[in-house]
């Protein structure tokens, strides 16, 4: 019992970092139509550069949380020039392509700055884990969790009530009448690729100090957060949040009772068995879809 | 009229062209690199063709393409090695089960497109190397699988480089035929119709499920015939060589040969693929 316990823990920490770079993948995807494949690579990049703040510059890490999601806003602007082009022709295939090359390049580039191993990052805050009727929570993990809620809650806020949230989010539904009301969609495609790039930094951040910062990570979660925001549903961001959080909890679980070396591909094929039946996500109505 | 002869013609002497340079490639430059660089590109261009049916024809993206390459070489190895069969029986049985694999995956990715599909593809890439890493005895595991055994027909065997080039590329030249002749054909047709409106399709008479089925296997039966030559040729396999990188590589190549250039451009990209590594790596030592 207090073993389910401990995988529900792990799987809610790495749940939420899923649901962060499924959060990120449906903000570009409303915006742009298009999924940035270079997610996970963003939240690996994102950890590092925090690494370089806490541990080499001697920053305190709630400054360094602050400096990270500016350097997100800005890696988003430059990544939006790189894939304009891509873009405006349209085609799925070539922006999969370009965005995965992006990824690609990104991280042989930090794995030739930082280091090809992965490198230990300090907790935010020290201290022994919290026992827990039998299981133990790190530290860390109840500030990956609250962080979580902190940031999901702020993005809705933002699109909810600032005028540039909702002018991003009448872009997104609709850009030719968002344009006739004097929106400009190409900035607001602009802000879209900034929070999501912003949200993968912020969650690598957070995550470094359970799995460590750099390494090859990158493909692996974006390939997970991709998959658990469809599972949730993408177009809809609420179920994407839940649909990262089921993933991880799935993954932690399976990991843990059935296989450790199995608990990707165990996990992946009780999702297709998922997607069988439900193509357009578990948490979104059939008409609603994206 | 007479300009389309004559690029029939131009055509023509192209191909007879490059038949005859590949024909006389190992006896005018037999470097043993040089020839491993080939043997690798005709292997690369077999999987290149497939996904370029699959989706510059028929429009169905796929991620899983090196999944049928990995299917073909450890089929092939592991009945070589743990079992002791004869090639000619390893290599039939690489690309039956490939087809088989393909068969089983397509009857769930045709229910996905766009995205989804490539989403679905994605995710059996991720499922088979966990298994090829875990299933230890049979693959190896992270280790890899070595000691398969050089292709013999009878009491010949292909030993050299040269010898496994002609072998190579003999089936390539004839996948080239074969797949060329299909995407011109009737099949390339209502490949073609799937790809730009599936209800339309419908009504000529074309069933774009069934279709896309079928194509989906040919691309596992390719995938299975150029795994099992490259387990065969390299004698030992890893499961790094059948990871989502080589399956991003291939697509990448047919991107960059052209999408829609039938059999041809994959065989391009794969070529530029192949060598552009090696080149920088060299221009990078120097």
């Amino acid at each position: 019992m207090s073993d389910l316990l401990q995988y529900l823990i792990s799987g809610l920490t790495i749940g939420a970092i899923y649901a962060i770079v499924a959060l990120g993948f449906h903000i570009i995807f409303k915006a742009t139509e298009i999924f940035n494949f270079a997610q996970g690579t963003f939240v690996v990049f994102g950890g590092l550069l925090a690494y370089s703040l806490v541990v080499n510059a001697k920053i305190h890490f709630a400054v360094a949380l602050v400096l990270v999601v500016v350097m997100g806003l800005v890696a988003g602007r430059f990544l939006e020039i790189i894939i304009r082009k891509p873009l405006l022709s349209g085609a799925h295939l070539i922006i999969i392509i370009a965005t995965i090359a992006i990824g690609i390049i990104l991280e042989n580039a930090y794995l030739l700055i930082w280091s090809k191993e992965y490198v230990p990052f300090p907790p935010f805050t020290a201290g022994d884990p919290i026992p827990l009727f039998g299981a133990i929570v790190p530290r860390q993990s109840l500030w990956v969790i609250g962080l979580t809620v902190l940031v999901l809650v702020l993005v809705k806020l933002f699109f909810k009530y600032t005028l540039s949230g909702r002018a991003m989010q009448a872009a997104a539904n609709n850009p030719m009448a968002a344009r006739s009301v004097g929106i400009n969609v190409e900035l607001m495609i602009i802000y879209s690729l900034a929070m999501s790039t912003a949200l993968a930094f912020v969650g690598g951040m957070m995550i470094a100090p359970i799995t460590f910062a750099g390494g090859p990570a990158g493909p692996g979660l974006t390939v997970k957060g991709f998959v658990a925001g469809i599972l949730g549903g993408i177009g809809n961001s609420n179920a994407v949040i839940l649909g990262g959080l089921l993933f991880g909890l799935m993954e932690s679980v399976v990991g843990g009772m059935i296989s450790s070396g199995l608990k990707e591909a165990i996990t992946f094929t009780f999702l297709l068995i998922i997607f069988g039946f439900k193509p357009m996500g578990l948490f979104v109505r059939a008409r609603e879809g994206h | 009229m007479g300009s389309s002869i004559n690029e029939a013609r131009t055509k023509q002497i192209l191909v007879l062209v490059g038949v005859a340079l590949l024909l006389f490639f190992p006896i005018l430059d037999s470097n043993r690199y040089h020839l491993n660089l080939t043997i690798l590109i005709a292997l690369y261009a077999i999987n290149a063709m497939a996904l370029n049916i699959l989706l510059g024809v028929a429009g169905q993206i796929s991620l899983c393409q090196s999944v049928f390459y990995g299917m073909g070489a450890y089929v092939s190895g592991i009945l070589n090695v743990h079992l002791r069969l004869d090639f000619l029986f390893c290599f039939a049985a690489a690309i039956v089960a490939a087809g088989l694999l393909a068969f089983l995956i397509g009857l769930t990715a045709i229910r996905f497109k766009g995205h989804y599909l490539a989403m679905v593809t994605l995710v059996i890439v991720v499922i088979f190397i966990e298994i090829v890493r875990e299933w230890y005895g049979l693959t190896g595991g992270p280790d890899g699988f070595p000691g398969i055994g050089k292709p013999r027909i009878g009491p010949f065997v292909f030993d050299t480089e040269i010898r496994y080039y002609y072998l190579v590329y003999s089936l390539t030249l004839i996948l080239i035929f074969f797949g060329h002749n299909l995407v011109q054909g009737r099949t390339g047709r209502a490949l073609t119709a799937v790809r730009q409106d599936e209800t339309l399709s419908y009504t000529f008479g074309v069933n774009p499920t069934a279709y896309k089925l079928k194509v989906f296997v040919l691309s596992g039966l390719f995938g299975g015939l150029s795994g099992s030559l490259y387990a065969h040729y390299s004698s030992f396999i890893g499961s790094e060589d059948f990871s989502l990188h080589v399956s991003i590589t291939m697509l990448c190549m047919i991107v960059i040969g052209g999408l829609r250039t039938g059999v041809w451009g994959g065989f391009l990209g794969a070529a530029l693929l192949t060598l552009l590594p090696e080149w920088l790596g060299a221009l990078i030592k120097w």
